[in-house]
């Protein structure tokens, strides 16, 4: 066992609709978990870590140092870095993707980025969006509701669909009303969920713009999971994406990476 | 009264208070930073009074002309006994009684500016006389939405393709114009005299400014700071504003501050007290503003005005060329001038970024700010865009954005 792999980071990822916490040993995600983002989120970050060393079998004392990033950053004190969120996740993909990764699309609960990064994970440039939920995973949340069809299904029925509906609304608030209209219409649930699809893979791409996006391209975000939003990306940006495993713990994993030794790629 | 004129009156007390709120905390929040100092205090009171026509035309025994934008030559109104007053607000509340009137996407600061007019039409004296060049669509219209006397207002005409003799020669014009339409309202001549008198006057003016502006691109001092003082230029008479600019250059050689990590150059829509969120949340981010091309901050000072002869049409062509040369706002057509200012100040200071302020509705800043990114990202200076308005809703997301562009 080489010195490295005793090393045990945590990373932290106070999201705005989740928290996720990844234990990382020796370079590799070793435990990972999300819960919904709620009040009292340090305490909460501190019982994942508890649960996390505990399924690895370790104590407390193990950690060498933890990490924090995300929209909550500032509610833990005493973290041993505090990453902005965006080179967390450009890290967080070059680690993963052993140095691959140069384009990271990220569908975050608020917000989506286009994130272009090094060879070493340095971020070198990035696209997010302004104050609108549209394209995010609030927007997705807010379709289930009114479909009463639960997000995680979102992939597979999308998937189903032949024929996906136009959706044309860029506002989540409107997109909702539309929904409700095709709703009316008997339109079939599957069809507006891959139209869904399109309309936020339009709108990531109009975020992108297609000059800047650098191969290998990768997905990353709880909306990753969805295989129907993947083809509707990759349709609409003419380019294959990567998805790794999983996916929403990404930002976190950088977090904690960026207290380790670089690797050599 | 009727129930609408009674509505309307309460929500006029209403937004006063609100606006007052709004002033009082953007004030705190200065005075609360750990690098105030009393020599900020003169500057904060005049931002306090924000387009209060009756008080500074107390302040300065002149009548007061309102005007917009930066284009006409403060000079000139000196000279003719008049005191220029520029229309401008960033304050939120302040819209909120002219919002339901017009677009839901219009220029913000010009919403706050209508609805100040509203707030404080009760209670003023109507001004001498109203000078809008004719810049952008919503300026454009600024009469109309006011119901503004149209003969109380002069439209400085100018050129949308500037860099040629004939975009001077009009500029010159409609210079000479403003001095007709000046002296019919205000029933006075102007004189060589007056006018070479006002141009030593201003260039000590621009000289202290120029010195401040030299103090910041040294990183001594933080861009809220300048831009206070630049908001509160011709908030009072223009000589005992020079004089407290002297003592705050003094201030700042004695008490530099540190410019902390990244140095960047703001560049954009123009930014308004109180509403000073975007430099605050830079600061937060870790950088430091350097210099900017803000037509509320550094482009209130045109340079140095070098008549080649003590004419009087050698004074006013002077004044014209220096004011047009001066001027990058990207509702000119040919405005490469602007890129070049830009690309200056990055090769002669430690600038390692733009950061691009786009206001909500501000389309000819939101149009340019496109084209900016492709030729400076193509000189691989890192550029970030930040459309927003005067709410705080989205700040954790610019916040977001800022701090993550001080780590490229």
């Amino acid at each position: 066992m080489t010195k490295d792999e005793f090393v045990l980071t945590a990373g932290i990822d106070l999201g705005s609709t989740a928290i996720k916490v990844v234990l990382v040993q020796g370079g590799r995600m070793a435990w990972q978990k999300a819960v919904p983002t709620a009040p009292g989120q340090a305490g909460i970050a501190q019982k994942l870590i508890g649960e996390g060393l505990a399924a690895l079998g370790q104590t407390s004392d193990r950690l060498t140092a933890t990490a924090v990033t995300g929209y909550g950053k500032g509610l833990i004190h005493g973290a041993g870095r505090v990453i902005d969120e965006v080179s967390a996740n450009a890290l967080g993909i070059c680690r993963l993707s052993d140095g691959r990764a140069r384009t990271v699309i990220n569908i975050g609960g608020q917000d989506v980025k286009v994130i272009r990064l090094s060879a070493t994970g340095k971020l070198i440039d990035f696209k997010m969006n302004d104050k609108c939920a549209a394209g995010t995973g609030r927007f997705f949340e807010a379709a289930g509701r009114i479909l009463d069809t639960p997000v995680e299904r979102f992939g597979p029925m999308g998937e189903a669909a032949v024929d996906p509906v136009h959706i044309n609304n860029t506002c989540a608030v409107f997109a909702e009303s539309e929904i409700v209209s095709l709703m009316a219409a008997g339109v079939a649930t599957e069809r507006i969920i891959q139209g869904l699809h399109h309309s936020v893979a339009r709108r990531v791409a109009s975020l992108a713009g297609h000059r800047d996006l650098e191969d290998d391209i990768y997905l990353d975000g709880g909306a990753a999971n969805n295989r129907g939003l993947v083809a509707a990306i990759e349709d609409e940006l003419c380019r294959d994406l990567h998805v790794l495993s999983h996916p929403q713990f990404t930002v976190a994993f950088g977090a904690a990476s960026a207290m380790e030794r670089p690797p050599t790629y | 009264m009727d129930d609408n004129n009674k509505r309307r009156a309460r929500l006029r007390s209403r937004v006063r208070q609100e606006v007052q709120t709004e002033y009082e905390s953007a004030r705190r929040l200065m005075e609360a930073r750990d690098d105030y100092d009393p020599v900020w205090a003169y500057f904060l009171d005049l931002l306090m009074r924000p387009m209060d026509r009756n008080g500074l035309q107390a302040a300065v025994g002149r009548p007061v002309v309102e005007h917009l934008c930066n284009q006409a030559p403060y000079e000139l109104f000196h000279a003719m006994g008049v005191h220029p007053l520029r229309m401008a607000s960033g304050c939120f509340a302040a819209g909120r009684l002219s919002a339901g009137d017009f677009p839901v996407l219009m220029c913000p600061m010009l919403k706050a500016i209508v609805g100040m007019q509203r707030l404080r039409e009760s209670s003023q004296t109507a001004p001498s006389a109203r000078v809008v060049p004719t810049t952008c669509d919503w300026v454009v219209q600024y009469q109309q939405m006011t119901d503004a006397d149209p003969e109380q207002t002069f439209f400085m005409e100018l050129p949308h393709l500037r860099e040629s003799e004939r975009g001077q020669q009009r500029w010159l014009e409609q210079a000479y114009e403003l001095v007709r339409f000046l002296e019919s309202r205000m029933g006075v001549k102007l004189k060589r005299k007056a006018l070479a008198s006002s141009v030593q006057i201003f260039m000590r003016a621009w000289q202290a400014i120029g010195r401040l502006i030299e103090q910041r691109r040294a990183g001594r001092l933080p861009a809220v700071w300048f831009m206070a003082v630049a908001n509160s230029f011709m908030l009072d008479p223009i000589e005992p504003w020079t004089e407290q600019l002297q003592r705050v250059l003094g201030h700042v050689d004695a008490h530099p501050s540190q410019a902390a990590g990244k140095g960047v150059f703001l560049a954009g829509s123009p930014i308004l007290f109180p509403n000073f969120k975007l430099p605050l949340l830079i600061e937060a981010a870790g950088m430091t503003v350097l210099g900017d091309d803000l037509c509320t901050s550094e482009r209130i000072w045109p340079g140095a005005v070098c008549p080649e002869e003590n004419s009087f049409h050698g004074l006013l062509r002077a004044l014209a060329e220096r004011y047009h040369m001066a001027c990058i706002c990207p509702t000119f057509a040919d405005n490469e001038r602007r890129i070049n200012t830009i690309l200056g100040v990055l090769q002669r200071y430690p600038v390692r970024g733009v950061v691009h302020h786009v206001l909500k509705g501000c389309h000819p800043f939101d149009i340019d700010s496109f084209r900016l990114e492709r030729q400076l990202k193509s000189a691989g200076i890192p550029f970030l865009r930040i459309e927003t308005d005067y709410v705080e809703e989205d700040n954790r997301n610019i916040a977001t954005r800022l701090e993550a562009f001080a780590e490229i």
